[in-house]
Order: structure tokens, then sequence, then C-alpha cells
């Protein structure tokens, strides 16, 4: 029997046991407490994407607004999965959660079916080119299972019509190896073409036959008999019948009628037309293209016939028509009154204060020009909206005199002004995101101008477009006038709105390049203010990139503050072939071949190759440009030269010497704004100098091999509107190019070049340009004289024309050109356009080069002057240059002609 | 319940109280565990496995989804109006719509509202190619007389010419819609 003690102790015991559990419970609930806390705003811990393939995860998380870390909200998956599907590769997106907090997401994804290959086979007659234009499922396009019966049926009308009237077609659908993609079997079964055994024609069967390439024996084409009508007719109708009518009517499969009724001829001539041929009054005619002959036509035809007159400066010209119809011909007959030419001798204005020269300046009716009647009206309404711009609200134009003596027409214009409204003051309203002197700024009108609704209309749209740069796109801007006095108040009431931001960006269209490649030449980024400039930018920045052959940017509707942006492309062939021949006076005939592709792994990487080929020269380039370096917007270039060059005397073919040159070169180009750009390279070249005569060389270097490695920095200023063809505009650089051991190089020297040139059009044909440059270049260490391959050279095409290439400057013993350390160059052109693509040029040319810097001597430029003959083509003008020497010695020739491509600087 | 089985006798309650003992832990946690349990279920209720749909596409016009949420927000919207449509017909609608809405962006018909959008639309691309005549209208009149009793022509020709407007507005629409359909890739995912 136990004692009441160990009770008392076993209750104490369970009591305690029941206060540990008691408190276990409660530690336990305040355990839970911080988890249920956190079940309220849980963070995404895990996504798993199912079935993803043709876009990378990280993109399609973005467009979906799903990221680790973040947190779910049902609601906003729709707009997610919306702004996804614009893709346009999308089928279905489902998106599901494996817990109650949301903290795991998985997204199930099914791609719509891409068509990869298109197999055309059991054609027997007819090309797989021209069945694969007619297919409408097309390759790298959309699988449209919902089209494949129309698909077929629609080619199987294409066979029937070109003349294969038992073809059957079949597509048979197969997957590839990859998901979500497929490839479709077009079996094409033509079976025996309908042959046309007999043409019946009615009508002019002589002239018919002749016309018809389809004969007795062709395939019954539909295409090709539809064409044949409509040649039919053009030939008809070319031989002045009105409304020819070619009906084609298949008896059967090999029988067909042609039913052709030329209609009536109309014989159109004209009497008395001295100053204006009968081949361009014929143009005049309506009837023609009315395919009729009516009374309305012929009156629209000698209105058309007048204004003609009108406009070559025969006010009274007078047309009467003569007609006669028959059954088969309609003749008619335009005999015209020109009337004197009168020329415009005096235009005057009377009442008025304003600068009559201006008034005049504004006025198509010109004195010492022809004298159109027909201006009047619109020269009115010129010169009433120049007063209006003036703030001469009330100026009208009371009379128009014309007042012809001797042929001669003296224009008198009365003006009533009025009085001039000016704008005594301005307010802004309501503009309290953006700053009122940036808003003052863009109106450009102030207090004290002439009052003008355009101006101010003007003034409206830039405010407008202002706020639009900050985001504020809802911006309304109205205009109030208040009348004080003799003056007009301006108000500008904004409204601002509220601020858009772009939202997120969906690519779509890119099959081939990468998103990264898109989105990194995006000018905006999401949660920025929307900028409609930012977009148009971009989309032209888009375009440069040489990738695509369309390209569509829409924002669709806006949701709470955001905006999101739709890009839309279309690529081109990013691949390319180039062949190019030409001459040259001093290379004589060349040739180039290229070969580049602009999207190498889809990121706008481009390599190329090049080679050019002449009886002088043979070289050969690698080259590989990396636009973003190091993902920077900075380009990268690589390239690899191999060049055989042999320097010839023009004249004599004389060999100077032959070169073997082997260059790696890579650097990085920088465009630091719109007009400056940097450059910085190294160069690493193996020459090798051999037959080179005696009396070029000056150091050991000169010939043999040598190892040339050089640091190239460079930097341009360039404003021209057309490289190729510059009007306007500045060309000045500065390039260096020093080589030195410290870089492995078996030479040591530092050369710059300067260049400056500038273009300006003094009217719309002329064009004068001028460029200034120089050279200077100094050995240091063990290298006295430059290598041969470095020296400055001048003459020839686009330095001092006259004069053979490269013969300027210090000589060996023989005569034949050393090359110096230094060089000036200076040239002048005055370019003028002839029309029709011709130009005409004159240039004065000067220059020299010296074997030192402190030998040059201003005195020694020598001096050529010429002519040219330019025809422009995309790549630069065609271009042939004599150069006559205004300071020739003894033995030397008097000029020289060039031929080349592209100006001379 | 402890009270009572210590009150009985000693002796022969010895064994009992140990079982009884047994007992109270089962008490004990009958009382203290289960809740625990019940909070460590409950805690442990996230990680258990159950797949729940957050949205997903239901159908798709070109490479404009409609979204299952969007669908049942605008279906309740509308069945709280007309209680008797059925699902079928409102996504038809929101498809219609989505046809009409790509063609009038394509004019750039703007409006403040998709409804203002597609008014606008089909003012210019339906109701502008839509005639009318005296004959049209006389011909209705005349075959449907009874319906208008002792009224002249004069008193309902506005009525009966808006009526004819919006009936061939319908038709053409119908056809305008069937057109688009025809050329935009459409399909009905389903749930």
């Amino acid at each position: 029997m136990r004692p009441l003690q160990y009770y008392k102790k076993t209750a104490q015991k369970l009591y305690l046991i029941k206060l540990l559990f008691f408190f276990i419970a409660v530690f336990s609930l305040l355990l839970c407490i911080p988890s249920i806390e956190a079940s309220e705003t849980p963070s995404i811990q895990k996504i798993e994407i199912r079935g993803l393939y043709s876009m990378d995860g990280e993109e399609f998380l973005n467009l979906l607004d799903i990221k680790l870390g973040g947190i779910l909200n049902p609601s906003n998956v729709s707009r997610g999965i919306k702004t996804a599907f614009l893709k346009g590769i999308f089928e279905d997106i489902s998106v599901e959660t494996d817990d109650i907090d949301k903290t795991h997401i998985r997204i199930n994804v099914i791609e719509k079916d891409v068509i990869k290959k298109n197999y055309i086979i059991g054609n027997d007659y007819l090309s797989g080119r021209e069945l694969r234009d007619n297919f409408l499922l097309k390759e790298d396009q959309i699988m449209r299972y919902d089209l494949l019966n129309s698909v077929v049926s629609e080619l199987k009308d294409f066979l029937y019509k070109k003349g294969f009237h038992h073809a059957d077609a079949r597509i048979e659908v197969s997957r590839t190896g990859s998901p979500y993609r497929v490839n479709l079997i077009l079996t094409v079964e033509e079976g025996e073409p309908a042959v046309i055994e007999k043409i019946r024609i009615h009508g002019p069967e002589e002239d018919v036959r002749q016309l018809m390439t389809v004969k007795e024996g062709s395939i019954n084409d539909q295409f090709r008999l539809d064409k044949e009508v409509e040649n039919i007719r053009a030939y008809y109708k070319k031989n002045n019948y009105l409304s020819p009518s070619v009906m084609l009517y298949p008896a059967s499969e090999s029988e067909l009628e042609i039913s052709v009724n030329p209609g009536r001829k109309i014989d159109i001539r004209f009497e008395g037309n001295i100053a204006i041929d009968s081949k361009t009054l014929l143009k005049e005619m309506s009837f023609f293209d009315a395919e009729d002959f009516r009374d309305d036509l012929i009156e629209e035809s000698i209105s058309r016939i007048i204004s003609l007159y009108h406009t070559k400066g025969y006010p009274f010209v007078q047309v009467a028509p003569v007609t006669s119809v028959n059954e088969d011909t309609i003749s008619i007959y335009f005999f015209i009154f020109e009337g004197d030419e009168i020329i415009v001798k005096t235009v005057r204005f009377t009442e008025v204060t304003i600068n009559r020269r201006n008034l005049k300046e504004m006025m198509s009716i010109r004195e010492g020009y022809v004298y159109n009647p027909d201006l009047i009206d619109s020269n009115k309404e010129t010169l009433l909206e120049f007063y209006n711009a003036l703030g001469y609200l009330n100026a009208n134009i009371d009379d128009v005199k014309v007042e012809i003596n001797n042929s001669r027409a003296e224009i008198s214009i009365t003006v009533s002004e009025g009085e001039q409204v000016k704008i005594e003051d301005i307010e802004i309203k309501g503009s309290l995101l953006v700053e009122r002197e940036k808003i003052e700024k863009v109106i450009m009108v102030k207090k004290g101008d002439p009052y003008n609704e355009v101006d101010i209309a003007d003034a409206r749209y830039r405010i407008i477009d202002l706020y639009g740069d900050r985001g504020l796109i809802d911006a309304k801007v109205d205009i109030k006038q208040e009348i004080t006095g003799r003056g007009v108040k301006v108000i500008f009431e904004i409204d601002e709105g509220l601020i858009t931001l772009f939202g997120k960006t969906v690519i779509s269209g890119n099959t081939r390049t990468k998103h990264e490649a898109i989105k990194r030449e995006l000018l905006y980024e999401e949660g920025t203010p929307f900028n409609y400039t930012l977009l148009t930018k971009t989309r032209q920045k888009l375009y440069k990139l040489g990738l695509f052959t369309d390209l569509d940017i829409e924002s669709p509707e806006k949701t709470g503050k955001v905006r999101d942006i739709h890009i839309r492309v279309k690529e081109g062939n990013a691949g390319m072939i180039e062949l190019g021949v030409g001459y040259g006076d001093y290379e004589h005939y060349r040739g180039s071949f290229d070969v580049s592709y602009r999207n190498l792994f889809g990121m706008n990487r481009q390599p190329s190759f090049r080679a050019e080929l002449s009886s002088i020269e043979r070289r050969y380039i690698l080259s590989y440009l990396e636009p973003w370096f190091l993902k920077s917007p900075v380009p990268f270039r690589a390239l690899l030269i191999r060049e055989e060059r042999t320097e010839k005397s023009i004249e004599t073919r004389e060999i100077r010497y032959k070169l073997k040159r082997h260059t790696a070169s890579a650097g990085i180009e920088k465009k630091l704004s719109n007009e400056f750009k940097g450059e910085v390279f190294y160069e690493f070249s193996l020459v090798k100098t051999e037959d080179v005569k005696p009396d070029v060389i000056l150091t050991k270097e000169d010939t043999g091999t040598l190892l040339i490695s050089s640091i190239k920095p460079g930097i341009v200023y360039d404003t021209r509107d057309n490289p190729f063809d510059p009007r306007r505009g500045v060309l000045a650089g500065i390039s260096v190019k020093a080589a030195s051991g410290f870089l492995l190089s078996e030479t040591d020297f530092i050369k710059a070049i300067f260049t400056g040139s500038i273009y300006k059009a003094i009217s719309r044909r002329f064009v004068v340009a001028v460029s200034l440059k120089s050279g200077i270049a100094q050995g240091f260490r063990d290298t006295r004289e430059l290598p041969l391959v470095e020296r400055f050279f001048l003459g020839g095409r686009t330095t001092v024309r006259g004069y053979e290439q490269d013969t300027l400057g210090p000589k060996g013993a023989n005569g034949t050109p050393t090359g110096g350390n230094t060089f000036i160059l200076a040239n002048l052109e005055l370019r003028t356009s002839l029309g029709r693509n011709f130009g005409f040029v004159t240039f004065l040319d000067g220059g020299n080069v010296w074997a030192k810097i402190d030998e040059i001597d201003i005195m020694e430029m020598k001096y050529t002057a010429g002519i040219g003959i330019r025809y422009d083509t995309p790549v630069g003008p065609l271009r042939i240059d004599y150069g006559h020497k205004l300071d020739r010695k003894t033995g030397e020739s008097s000029g020289e002609v060039h031929f080349s491509i592209g100006h001379a600087f | 319940m402890v009270r009572c089985i210590l009150a009985s006798d000693m002796h022969s309650k010895s064994y009992k109280l140990q079982v009884t003992s047994c007992k109270l832990v089962i008490c004990c946690l009958q009382c203290c565990l289960f809740p625990i349990l019940l909070l460590t279920v409950f805690c442990l209720l996230p990680s258990v496995s159950h797949a729940e749909l957050i949205d997903k596409v239901l159908a798709f016009v070109d490479d404009t989804a409609i979204t299952l949420s969007e669908f049942e927000e605008v279906y309740s919207n509308t069945a709280k109006i007309k209680p008797d449509i059925k699902r079928e017909e409102v996504l038809n609608t929101m498809l219609n719509r989505i046809l009409l809405l790509r063609e009038a962006k394509k004019l750039r018909i703007e409006s403040s509202t998709e409804d203002g959008i597609i008014k606008e639309y089909i003012e210019l691309k339906i109701k502008t190619f839509i005639k009318v005549t005296e004959y049209d209208i006389r011909e209705f009149y005349d075959k449907s007389r009874s319906e208008f009793g002792q009224a002249d022509l004069d008193d309902v020709r506005d009525k009966i010419e808006d009526y004819l407007v919006e009936n061939q507005v319908n038709r053409r629409l119908k056809m305008h819609i069937e057109e688009l359909r025809s050329k935009a890739y459409m399909k009905v995912i389903g749930r």
C-alpha cells in the first residue's frame, strides 16, 4: 500500500505535467502568430515555368510582373497574362499556386506552333518557288490550324487557274524535334495540264493573233490569259482607241474564244499652237482616262489647255474645238489662238505702310516673269495671310488691277491694312508641375509682337509638347484672348492632368534577334515619365540597327498611371553580299567583294569580309563589330588585314617598291555627342617592303620586314548633312599614331594628321568646299627617319590633282619620290549642279611634302587648278578631273586627268 | 475526474491509479496536446500541396487575350443587368469588341471610353453607307400599316427611318464582324 504522500506527489507531478503542456501550448501558439501574420503578405519563394520555349524566362516573368521575393497580387496576374500574350507566341498561359500563401507559383505555358520549314513535293510542272509564293502558310510564321482547309482550297484554285484542272493538294503537319515547331509537307499532284487546242477570235483576228503570246498548244493558264487581255487593251488604247473591249470566253477546257472590239478611234489634232507642242497638249486630254467622248470632257480638256497656256504667260489664249463623229472614228480639232506672251513689268501696292519689297517676295507673280492670271486669287490669299501674321487682322485686298500694254503687265494692288493688333500681355495659368520659365521659353511670342493666331496656335502645340516630354501627356492648353485697348492679352490656360509613366515593353516579331539586343537600345525605362519624343527617337535608333524592315511602336491604353509599350518588328535579311567594279587613273580597273552579316547570335554583332583587288593592290579585310562592348553602348571593332601593294609611276609604270602588310587592329569607337566621335585603336603590323628603288631608301627599315606596334587615338567633329555629297557642315579631326618599343615595335615614331573641311551651299546649285589638311611626324629613340610605309606622300586624285599619285615632295637621286615627315594640303572647290545628276566642278589645289618639320617652306607649295565633271550615284559622285599645274617645272607634264568615285574631300 | 478516483478505495485503486495516471496523461494530451497538434497542422497547412488557379487565358484574338478573371468580372456585371444571359454570349461579345476596337485603332479613332470608340467606328464604317430611301419608308409603312393604326406616314416617318437604319446597321455589323472573324486567329481555350 502506498502512503498518502505518494499519491500527493503523483498528483503534484500530474499538475506539473498539465502546467508544462499548458506552457507548450501557449508557446506553440506564440510561435504560430508570426506565421499567421506573415501569411497576410507572403513573398514568392519559388517560381516554376512549364512549357516555355521561345523566349527567355526572365523576360517572360518581367512581362507577367511576377518575381522571386515579390508579392503575388491575383488582380495583377490578369494584366500580366494579357501583356505577355502581346508577344504573339502564346496559345495559353495559366498561373497557379501550390500553397495557400501563394509563395510557390507555377506558370503553365502553351505556345502556338511555328512553321519551321515548308516542303513541297510531287510537283512536276510548277516550280517550288511559285507554289510556295501562292501558299498562304509561310515559314517562320504561326501555324494556323484553323486555316488548313481554306489554304488547301485556295491552292487548288490557284492550280486550276494555272491550267491544272484536275490537280490535288494535301498538307501534312509533322513535328520537328524542337517544341512548338512543325514542318509542313505540301503534296501537289498537278495531273495533266489543260492545253488550248483551238483559239477563236472575234474581231480584228490578225492583229490580235500577232499580239498574243498564248498560242494553240499552250497551257490554259488563266493568269497568263488575263495578262494577254490587259496587253491587247493597252495596245488599242495606245493607238488612240477610246474604250477597247476584250472579252475572254473559255468555251471548254481546250477551246478559247476571245472577242475584241477596239471601239472608236479618236483623232485629236491641234492647230495654231506654237508655244506648246502637240505632244504636251495631248497629255491634257481627258478622254483617255474617262474612256469616253462627251461634251463635259471636251470642256475639261479646253480648261486644261487654257490653264497650261496661262502658266506659260499667255493670258489671252482661246481654244475652239471642232468635232466630227462617225461610226468608227471621232475627230476633234482644237483651234488655238495663243495671243501674246505677257511679262509682268511692275507690281505696285497702294495705301500700304509695310515694306513693299517684303510684300512682293510673298507673291508668286513676279516682275520680269511671265504673267499667269490664274495666280491672282492665290496671291491675294497669301498677302492676306502675311498681313494677318503681322497683326493686321482686318486687312483686306480691295482691288487688283492689271493693265497690259505692249505685252507687258502692270499690276496694281490696293490694300486696306486696318489697325495693327499687338500682344499687350501674356499670362500662363495652371502651371504647377512645369517651370513657368520653361513654358515662356517655348511660347516664343512675347509682349509687343504682332498678334497672329497661327503663332499662338503653334505656341499652344509647343506647350503641349513640353508637357508631353515630362510624362504629362494628358495636358490640355486652352487659349483665351482679352481685348485691351489696341492690343490683345493672350492667356494660356493649362490643365496639366496626371503624370503617365512608362510601363512594360513587349517586343514581338523578333525570331532571330534576341530580346536583349532590342531592349538595350530603348531610350526609356519602366517607371520613368512617358515621353513621345523618346519613343520616336527609340524608333529611329532601332531602325538604324539595320535589322528590321518594318517597325511599329504603339502604346495601348493607359492602365492606372502607366502605359505599356508594344514594339512589333519585322526582321529583314541580315546577310549581305556586294560586288563592285570601278576604274581609277592610278590603279586602273578595280573590283571589290563584300560579304557581311549584321546579326551574329541575334545580338547585332557584325562580322564581315571584304576583298579589294586591282592591278596594283590586293587587300583582304576580316572585321568584327561588337556594338555593345562590355555591356555599354561603346562599339568595339577588330580587324585583320592582309595587303599586297605595288607602288608604281603612272606614266612609266616603273615599280617604286612592293609592300606586303599583315595588320591586326582592335579598338573602341564612341559617339561623344551628335557631332563628336572619338576612337582609340591598337594596331599591330608586320610590314615587308621589297624591290625598293635604291634612291627611295632613307633608313634601313625601308626594306625588309618591320614590326610596327602602335596606338591610334583620334577625334572627329562632323556636322555634314550628307557624308557622300555634303552641301553644308564641317568635318574636322585629329588623328595620332604612336609606335614605340614599349609596345614591342621595331620603330619609334609619333605622327599626327589634322583635317578641317567646310562645306557651304551658296545657292541651290552652288556649293563651296574648302579643306585644309596637314600632317607632322617625328621619329624618336633610334628612329631618325620614319619607315617608308609611314611617310607622307602627296599628289593624285584626292590631294593635289594635276600631279601624279604620290609624286610631290623630296626625291631620291634618280628622282623617285621618297615621302617626308610633314605635309600641308589645301583644296578649294566650287561644285555646281547641272541637273539630271550631273555636276561641274572648278578647283584649286595646293600642297607639298617636306622631309622635316623645320624644312617647311610655304613658298614651295605646288598649286594646280582644274575642272571636273560629276555624275551622282547613291554612294557618291563618279568623277573625272583634270588638274593643270600652275608652276610646272621643266620635264613635268602640264597636268593630269583623274578618274574616281566620291568627292576629292 | 481525478478527484473522483482519489475518493475511492486506495488499495483496490492503486493499480487503477497507475492506469488512471496513464489516462491522465492521455487526458492532458487531449486537453493540451490536441490544440498543439491542431496548431501545428494549422502552421504546416501552407506546405500541404493543393494547386489553386490564379488566372489563365480563356480565349484569344491573335495576340489579344481574354483572361478567365476578366471574363468572370464582365459576366457577373452583365448578369446583374440581364440574369438569363449565357456565358457563351458574353464571351462572344467580348471577342467581337476586341475585333472592332482593333479596327477602330487602325483608323485612329479616339474616345474616352471603349464604347465611345466602338460607337464612332460603327458610325464611320457602317452607318455612313446606309441609305434609307423614301421608297423604303413608304414600303415599310404600307406593309405594317395595321401596326400604325390611324397615324399618317408623316407622323411616323422618323420612327420608321430610325428603325430601318438600325435594322440595316445590325445586319451589316453582323456581316462585318463575320468578315473580321474570318481574318483573325481566334480560339476559345476554355477552363
